[in-house]
């Protein structure tokens, strides 16, 4: 059975856990996947 | 005035109805066929398997929804579909009795039927393992879960098995978030170490999810979502094998043979192993009464659409996925979500050295089939106006939205949010990677975790046609 090999460094982990970085985080994925979703909805032409 | 018939309340069916019945405006007539009384918000009930949401936190009753939309509702099956004569021959959930319907369109949104039989031993009907597909197999899981929670608060040291149930499952992310919410919960109960935690997957590799994986820049760093499952999975202390297909299950072990051709036993106390899908069983029958089914669909039930089919993996790219979602055969059939026929595997297929078939399935749920049930719908609207259909949604093309629960809370929730684009890798349009890596995400967070919680109140607010729904997307 295999083992995961890959780590997180500490930094990546308080990162993740942070209140506030995360709230940045949040606001900038929310304005990302707004964008993908205009992508996504360039292929309906009947409106 | 047209007649519209829509088999399937699913994300694609239910969100078609929806868009067909505000662009048409009550000039024609719209029937969905479904044997379900709710909507159930299938992402959510990873929750529900562990008891952390009442399943009724995850549902909504569909009339009440189809009256405001001025949409017919059969709850029923659909058994037969005669495209020569555009009717189809649905039987009531509640009596059997058969009823024709005839149709101008027809939409084919019926989602899988769940495979457990492919499996000896698989399924919580017939077999031994538990399931989260549906929300009585959500409720059952989080049922036999918290029994083993309370063996485990008297002493028990117990093996839990999660994954896939068979060479050719899909949603693997699925199982992903199960396992994941598993070992917060419990870590939360205090009850981690007492649990091995098994992650049993047919992904040729971590971190595939059915996608063939997907890569992000991370500053520097492209960053994949192997890198990510494989870090995760040793924080969490997850132990695993992929590459793997499932023979059978018994009441103790499952027993698995993996792409090199070995043989194991793994023993379980609890296991939660998704099935692999096909399509409905619905009869396809031309003016003649012959049985055309092998002309429409592929041999796993799914309706054949305007993708490319017969390529081999390797040769497959982003223009040979569909983009309108139309039958070839018959003009006025159209298949979304998880019904349409992909033209083959986004993620490699392998075979092992005794020719057991190792192949993830291409996932085209939650978002995607949304979109592919958004362009059926709208291309019906252009045939109705004297249009050719014109609207595309081509997984080669539209990105694929996903975020990966690890544990439900506001303060201490975690959760990988994940973005690719487009979900089929396009070497036409991208040729390195197959996709844009500038617009790939695979973030794991808090952030992730309110986006999750946030999808889930959003799409249930959305898809009862409540005020302001089609400003949500």
């Amino acid at each position: 059975m295999a083992q995961a090999k890959f780590r997180f460094s500490d930094s990546d982990r308080r990162k993740m856990h942070s209140l506030i970085a995360q709230a940045f985080r949040a606001i900038f994925l929310a304005f990302h996947f707004l964008k993908l979703v205009k992508r996504a909805e360039q292929g309906y032409k009947t409106h | 005035m047209a007649k519209i018939v829509i088999a399937g309340s699913g994300f694609a069916g239910h969100y078609a109805a929806m868009i067909l019945a505000d662009k048409l405006k009550g000039n024609h007539e719209i029937t969905v066929v479904t044997p379900n009384e709710t909507f159930n918000y299938i992402p959510s009930l990873i929750w529900v398997g562990i008891g952390q949401m009442p399943v009724e936190k995850t549902q909504f009753k569909l009339k009440p929804v189809y009256d405001k939309f001025g949409i017919k509702y059969e709850r029923a099956f659909l058994t037969e579909v005669h495209p020569d004569e555009n009717y189809v021959i649905v039987e009531s959930h509640d009596t059997r009795t058969p009823k024709r319907l005839d149709y101008d369109f027809l939409l084919v949104a019926t989602g899988p039927r769940l495979n457990f039989d492919a499996t000896p031993g698989l399924g919580p009907d017939k077999g031994y393992t538990y399931s989260v597909c549906t929300p009585p197999h959500a409720a059952e899981t989080a049922k036999a879960y918290l029994e083993m929670v309370k063996r485990l608060e008297k002493g028990d040291k117990l093996k839990v098995v999660i994954g896939t149930g068979h060479g050719g499952c899909t949603c693997q992310g699925a199982a992903f978030e199960y396992i994941t919410n598993v070992h917060n919960d419990l870590v939360d109960r205090g009850l981690r170490d007492r649990v091995e935690l098994i992650w049993l997957s047919n992904e040729p590799r971590l971190g595939d999810f059915g996608i063939d994986g997907l890569e992000a820049k991370w500053g520097s760093l492209i960053f994949t979502s192997e890198m990510m499952a494989e870090a995760i999975f040793y924080d969490y202390g997850i132990k695993y094998e992929i590459r793997s297909h499932v023979h059978k299950v018994d009441d103790k072990k499952v027993y698995i043979e993996n792409v090199d051709g070995e043989f194991k036993e793994l023993e379980y106390d609890f296991a939660m192993l998704l099935p692999p899908f096909t399509g409905q069983p619905i009869k396809w029958i031309d003016k003649n009464g012959n049985d055309i089914k092998d002309k429409i669909c592929n041999p796993a039930g799914f309706v054949k659409v305007d993708a490319v089919y017969g390529k081999l993996y390797e040769e497959l790219d982003g223009p040979d996925w569909p983009r309108t979602y139309q039958n070839p055969l018959y003009k006025n059939i159209f298949a979304a979500g998880i019904a349409f026929a992909p033209p083959g595997p986004l993620s490699k297929p392998s075979k092992s050295p005794n020719g057991t078939v190792i192949s993830p399935a291409p996932p085209r749920t939650g978002y995607t089939a949304e979109l592919s049930g958004k362009a059926a719908a709208l291309n019906i609207v252009d045939m109705i106006e004297g249009r050719e259909p014109q609207n595309t949604a081509s997984m080669a093309e539209t990105p694929g939205l996903c975020v990966a629960s690890m544990k439900n809370g506001i303060f201490g929730g975690m959760a990988g949010a994940i973005a690719i684009y487009p979900v089929a890798r396009n070497r036409a349009k991208y040729p390195e990677y197959g996709r844009d890596l500038d617009v790939c995400v695979a973030e794991p967070g808090k952030a992730g975790a309110w986006f999750k919680l946030g999808l889930h109140y959003a799409f249930l607010w959305k898809l009862q046609g409540k005020p302001f729904w089609k400003l949500i997307p």
